[in-house]
């Protein structure tokens, strides 16, 4: 096992909500959160350590960038540890990405080619980091806005791969195969037949916007669309009962209405025999 | 194409739509998205982390200078929060923002309130360990103070500037009416503080962060002010949890 979350739908928890979450203590089966943003002391800490007192929590990373060339953070490394040590999550997560060079950072989930020579690497790097953690990580597929010339393997085999090879387990997010089947051509459903059904760990929901010339951007920024909601219904009857979560970035509404989009996703669940 | 090239490669793609063209092929397009989530992720830290910056010159400005910044200033660790360290001078330099003399001090000041949000956590002093060290060797102490705590002396009036930003108030300063000594750091209920400073906490609060012993830190404490009450300045530091911890031996 990858993780001890619910099999059950949790939300991504962002700081403005942080402080309702503690007060009302809302009915939703697990949180996850950013690390980066509780990297250090003060009052973002404290507020987390409250939510863990009452939840199941999930340390999903932003800012590793397992995939660059230059090499892993040691000091991002060692705070994200810092964190998993304090808290102890039921699950902690990365993506397949890298995001910077020996001179400049990009803060941002950069696309790795799908090639032989990047999964080696990614394996190596994977081995470290988990090393690093001490435990195992989910690894998220991306959203990606371009293809490079480099591709060669099919996204859903190079997970399934990276997975075998490196004992991470895979963090499925619906949204980004959904976007990139728009952007890039490349089938949702066909990455989904592609990945073994006891590697997927964690399953994402999140909805994306369109930009002026037609490309779909990963924003985070709206309700889940209903074609991720089927994908979510086909990923369950592949997978089985997962640990299901919205995540919610940019133009956070109430967290009431995050709440009954959470309770859409448990009623998939539901569905499938399931108890939270 | 190796791994360290084809990233490189895709880094100049974002800012060259040749270079693009070549990696990205009919996906180039694509570019510009990752351009864009760039600069205005390190735009929007810098908007979070300069809120008196923000609040001065209004939101359209600053996302004007924060965006220069953003294009001109890498970013170094994928941890966000600590984009941003440069500001204070880049402003310094703007021509744009020259009509706010005093606005490079505020990003200095709001920086100083930033590192304190998220600095490490600290026990609180621990007096039942000083109550064991002899009185006669208080003098040889290092007092230490919180991750959180920083100083600025500014020749404008910062502190009084900061405070009259904030919710609870306080009066707006007039610009000239002669510079300012500040304390930022974090209070025991996990809030951001600014202080005014008298010359004399100053110099003693800032001997301490050189790592001077205690007997010389008062000494440069009198010799700002040769009525310093140090037992009340140190009493309110180590309520307020600005003073954490001491050493008895100089630090590393």
């Amino acid at each position: 096992m990858h993780t001890s979350l619910p099999l059950a739908a949790g939300l991504g928890l962002r700081l403005p909500h942080i402080r309702e979450v503690i007060d009302s203590r809302p009915t939703v089966a697990w949180f996850e959160v950013h690390p980066e943003n509780y990297f250090g002391g003060g009052a973002n800490l404290a507020a987390l350590h409250r939510v863990r007192a009452d939840y199941p929590l999930s340390l999903h990373g932003v800012g590793m960038g397992l995939g660059s060339a230059v090499g892993l953070d040691a000091e991002h490394l060692a705070r994200f540890r810092g964190l998993i040590d304090a808290l102890e999550p039921a699950s902690i997560s990365e993506h397949l990405c890298w995001n910077r060079t020996g001179e400049e950072c990009y803060n941002d989930l950069l696309p790795l080619p799908y090639s032989t020579a990047a999964l080696d690497f990614m394996v190596e790097q994977l081995g470290r980091a988990q090393d690093a953690l001490g435990r195992p990580l989910l690894i998220e597929n991306l959203s990606s806005y371009v293809s490079l010339v480099d591709d060669a393997i099919p996204e859903g085999e190079f997970l399934a791969e990276l997975s075998r090879r490196s004992g991470c387990g895979l963090l499925l997010d619906l949204n980004n195969l959904h976007v990139n089947e728009h952007n890039l051509g490349r089938s949702a459903h066909a990455a989904l037949a592609a990945l073994p059904l006891q590697a997927v760990g964690e399953i994402h929901i999140a909805g994306f916007e369109e930009r002026d010339d037609g490309l779909w951007l990963d924003t985070h920024g709206t309700p889940v669309r209903e074609a991720v909601w089927d994908l979510l219904d086909a990923a369950l009857a592949r997978f089985g009962p997962l640990p299901v979560l919205l995540e919610r970035d940019t133009k956070l509404p109430p967290l009431a209405e995050l709440l009954q989009e959470t309770g859409r996703a448990q009623a998939a669940l539901d569905r499938l025999g399931v108890r939270p | 194409m190796k791994l360290d090239e084809l990233q490189r490669r895709f880094a100049q793609a974002l800012h060259d739509a040749a270079a693009a063209q070549a990696l990205f092929g009919a996906s180039a397009h694509g570019a510009s998205a990752y351009a864009n989530n760039t600069l205005f992720n390190r735009a929007d830290a810098l908007a979070e982390a300069y809120p008196i910056v923000r609040q001065l010159v209004g939101e359209d400005f600053f996302g004007g200078m924060a965006r220069a910044h953003a294009r001109t200033t890498p970013s170094r660790s994928g941890d966000l929060n600590r984009y941003g360290d440069g500001f204070a001078e880049f402003i310094r330099d703007f021509p744009p923002a020259q009509d706010i003399p005093f606005l490079a001090d505020a990003a200095r000041l709001d920086w100083l309130c930033h590192l304190a949000y998220y600095a490490e956590d600290s026990p609180p002093f621990d007096l039942a360990r000083l109550a064991r060290v002899p009185a006669e060797q208080h003098g040889s102490l290092y007092l230490q103070l919180a991750p959180s705590a920083n100083l600025l002396r500014s020749p404008w009036p910062i502190a009084s500037l900061w405070l009259a930003h904030q919710p609870e108030g306080g009066d707006f300063p007039s610009p000239d009416q002669g510079g300012e000594m500040a304390l930022a750091w974090r209070n025991p209920r996990n809030r951001v503080q600014v202080r005014r400073l008298m010359p004399a906490d100053h110099a003693f609060l800032s001997a301490c962060a050189r790592q001077l012993p205690l007997a010389e830190a008062l000494e440069c404490a009198m010799d700002e002010d040769m009525e310093f009450d140090f037992g009340l300045s140190l009493q309110q530091w180590l309520h307020d949890q600005v003073i954490v911890d001491f050493n008895e031996s100089p630090p590393p």
